[in-house]
């Protein structure tokens, strides 16, 4: 899939994360790595002085004039809104929706909200580099789960059959139906029909776009 | 006087009483002019109105400032009568059953002075209970002495009635004989007793029981005195006789409670001058009403010292100790010997040393248990206190157990198996498994940190913290939650107990009762923000647990104005039901 390499910048305020995270992404040949910085000042810096395709940030980097606790998120905002073809990777320690929910709260294009063990799955944060960078959104499995469970818990008719509730995580990770087939272990069709369902008892808008499938899922998810 | 109590105006009475009397008597003497001798007679026979007035005035419940009066009274009247009899000797124009009647009151001043002022010392109660059948006796003695003077007025003067005698004056002087002979031999009895009370009593109370003793001897001594030396004139004899009957019981009395402080009424001396002190004893309500704002900004621990020093001061005992049921105690002054009353103040207790003078009387407990309701409430506060730091503490040891059980351990581990894989040349087969075990201890370490404090919490609210929680649980479980306290923030320590106590209950939901399914509401209605948490588990005999998490929190519930009310049965499910106050 890659076919050109990645120019991306690392933002985090430890040491030993950013210099791995670097490293990592730069052994696996289909990133380089223009700027590694610790705070978000820096970052916003960095990306105006470097222009990279991605960005790679911590939630979590005290200092500035950010919100404490949401400053990747509130630097992911503003870079957004200077250099709007930006893709930007949030890496997270904390797996609750609440931290996604803000993230995605202006639009889900070109973001991925990832939670910091990816560190460790190289194919996984290369995958969501990729999709940022071309304008696609990623949302980590575990925080769709997360995301399932609180639908549950607030109660209400469940209108959807356990498959689709497997179908429905695995859209709201930004998978094409392709990518769902080959996940879950079902025919494309198969997928397909458990789509349309979901999308017709939702309300939702259907797109082949699955980026804006990505955006419809989570609206509803996030819904209270 | 408006101002004045009725009881202070009725002891006013009685002495002003007793003090006319006393002057009138003198100013009818057939000698015209009273010599010195007689008016200094009258110098004692004030003592006892004065003294009498005053602890009637200051202390009204205690009955022996009213029996002082009523002695006094009877004294006076008694020698108003007297007076009135010897002028009609002389011939004057005054009705002679008035003068009979007045006459006869000092009987009822023998009595009470040689049964009733010693039996009653100090605090105007009986001894013991066993003492009552004397009281009636020496009452019923003391009544039908009364009578036969009363019908035969010459006795009164220790003269044989003269002329013949009928039966009725026979009877008459059989009662009054029998009557005094009893009231003599009870006064015998009643000093003995004291006597004994004296032999038996500590250091203190034998001072005031001497000064007791030695008055009633005086006073034995003259009324033997005025009975064997024939009354001729102002003799020697008779005017010691006299002072000693009338003047040495009064006088010794008020030495003793002078002197020690009876009472609360003390003498002093200010340069030359002799002056009396009041103890300004403060009233319950005074005490109480000054010790309540004092105690509103203080720690538990120091209320309960404020505390025992107030039932030191109030009670005016040498010592007085608060205990709570773990055994924390807090004392004000020197604890010494065992305590002379102890009384139960909500989960502890309080106990007194003696008094620094005399005995604890009726006022004092009452005062104690007054006291008692503040000093529960304080120790109530305290408990808590207490509970809560033990169970901030545990809790500090719980995560601290974790940390050293789990996520060390794990990290020891990792080094291990990187060192193995250094050693060995990293393959894949070795890596792997060790990036899983990395994998897994973040994630340990994600769920310890949510359980000391969920981020969520902090930066979403209480309902999205507890959507969160409970969408990690493996049985079904629904939130719901009033309309706009999504939205609400409150104040971090309310969020926090109301957030770990449903976070308990659903916990013990699934541990304990197998619950299939579980319900928690949160509302916000009338300055209250509650949680319930309701689940179809098995249930449980609320009266069989003893102190759980849930209890735990229950006291930071508390410490915020709020409660826990934990609802069960045996196979009929659990409702927890909290609830903080909310400051608009």
């Amino acid at each position: 899939m890659p076919e050109q390499v990645v120019r991306a910048v690392v933002a985090d305020d430890h040491y030993l994360v950013r210099e791995g995270t670097r490293r990592l992404l730069e052994t696996s040949g289909e990133v380089v790595v223009a700027g590694a910085v610790g705070t978000a000042d820096e970052l916003v810096d960095a990306v105006r002085r470097l222009t990279p395709d991605v960005v790679i940030t911590d939630i979590r980097m005290p200092g500035g004039r950010w919100r404490p606790g949401f400053e990747g998120i509130d630097a992911a905002h503003a870079l957004r809104t200077g250099h709007p073809g930006v893709g930007i990777v949030v890496l997270s320690q904390y797996a609750d929706s609440l931290y996604a929910f803000e993230l995605f709260k202006h639009g889900t294009e070109g973001f991925a909200y990832l939670l910091k063990d990816r560190v460790g799955d190289l194919d996984e944060l290369l995958g969501a580099i990729h999709a940022v960078a071309s304008g696609g959104s990623v949302i980590d499995p575990k925080v769709v789960e997360g995301l399932l469970a609180r639908r549950a818990v607030r109660g209400g008719p469940e209108a959807l059959t356990p498959r689709e509730r497997d179908v429905l995580g695995e859209m709201a990770h930004g998978r094409s139906n392709g990518g769902i087939s080959r996940a879950l272990n079902l025919s494309v069709s198969a997928v397909e029909k458990n789509v349309n369902s979901i999308f017709m008892k939702l309300g939702l808008e259907n797109s082949p776009d699955i980026h804006r499938r990505v955006a419809a899922v989570l609206t509803y998810l996030g819904t209270p | 006087m408006p101002g004045m109590k009725r009881s202070a105006m009725a002891a006013a009475a009685m002495a002003a009483v007793a003090v006319a009397g006393t002057i009138a008597a003198l100013a009818l003497e057939p000698h015209s002019v009273a010599s010195a001798v007689q008016w200094a007679y009258a110098l004692p026979l004030l003592a006892f109105p004065a003294l009498g007035w005053l602890i009637a005035s200051r202390r009204p419940d205690s009955a022996y400032g009213w029996v002082l009066l009523a002695t006094a009274d009877c004294l006076a009247l008694g020698l108003v009568g007297a007076a009135l009899l010897l002028r009609i000797g002389q011939g004057a124009d005054v009705p002679g059953p008035l003068a009979a009647v007045l006459t006869a009151m000092l009987t009822l001043f023998y009595g009470l002075t040689w049964v009733f002022i010693p039996l009653l010392f100090p605090e105007g109660r009986l001894p013991s209970a066993r003492w009552r059948p004397v009281a009636w006796l020496a009452a019923g003695g003391i009544a039908l002495h009364w009578v036969g003077i009363v019908l035969i007025p010459e006795a009164t003067m220790g003269q044989f009635p003269s002329g013949e005698l009928g039966a009725l004056d026979l009877l008459a002087l059989g009662a009054a004989g029998f009557g005094q002979t009893l009231v003599f031999v009870l006064a015998l009895v009643v000093l003995g007793s004291v006597i004994v009370r004296w032999r038996r009593s500590r250091a203190s109370e034998r001072r005031q029981l001497g000064w007791l003793i030695a008055g009633i001897l005086t006073n034995l001594t003259g009324a033997l005195l005025l009975v064997f030396v024939p009354p001729i004139g102002p003799d020697a004899a008779a005017v010691i006789g006299v002072i000693s009957v009338v003047g040495a019981l009064p006088a010794t009395i008020t030495v003793a409670f002078l002197r020690h402080n009876l009472l609360d009424i003390r003498v002093g001396l200010k340069g030359s001058r002799l002056y009396l002190v009041f103890d300004v004893r403060p009233t319950v309500d005074e005490l109480l009403s000054g010790l309540g704002p004092a105690l509103e900004d203080m720690e538990p621990v120091e209320q309960l010292g404020r505390l025992a020093a107030a039932v030191r001061t109030g009670l005016d005992t040498r010592w007085a100790a608060v205990s709570l049921s773990d055994g924390t105690r807090v004392v004000a002054g020197r604890e010494e010997g065992r305590p002379a009353l102890t009384v139960p103040a909500g989960l502890g207790h309080i106990d007194c040393g003696p008094k620094t003078a005399g005995r604890l009387t009726r006022e004092d407990r009452r005062l104690l248990t007054a006291l008692a309701v503040p000093v529960a409430l304080a120790i109530q506060s305290a408990g808590l206190a207490a509970r809560l730091v033990n169970a901030q503490e545990a809790e500090r040891r719980r995560i601290e157990r974790n940390i050293h059980d789990g996520v060390q351990q794990q990290l020891v581990a990792l080094i291990a198996g990187l060192e193995m894989a250094r050693a060995t040349g990293g393959e894949p087969q070795v890596l792997n498994p060790l990036r899983e075990q990395a994998r897994q201890t973040l994630s340990d370490l994600r769920e310890l940190a949510a359980g000391i404090h969920p981020a969520v919490l902090s930066q979403g609210g209480l309902v999205e913290a507890v959507e969160e929680r409970c969408s990690r649980l493996p049985v079904a479980t629904t939130v719901t939650a009033d309309e706009g306290l999504r939205e609400r923030r409150f104040p971090d320590e309310i969020e926090g107990a109301v957030y770990f106590t449903v976070s308990e209950a659903v916990a013990n939901a699934l541990k304990h009762a197998s619950a299939s399914a579980i319900r928690v509401r949160l509302s916000h209605a009338s300055g209250r923000l509650a949680a319930s948490v309701t689940d179809d588990g098995k249930g449980f005999d609320p009266g069989t647990v003893t102190r759980t998490g849930l209890a735990m929190l229950a006291d930071r519930l508390s410490a915020l104005g709020g409660g826990l009310e934990v609802t069960s049965g045996q196979e009929e499910g659990t409702l927890v039901h909290a609830w903080v106050k909310i400051h608009a």
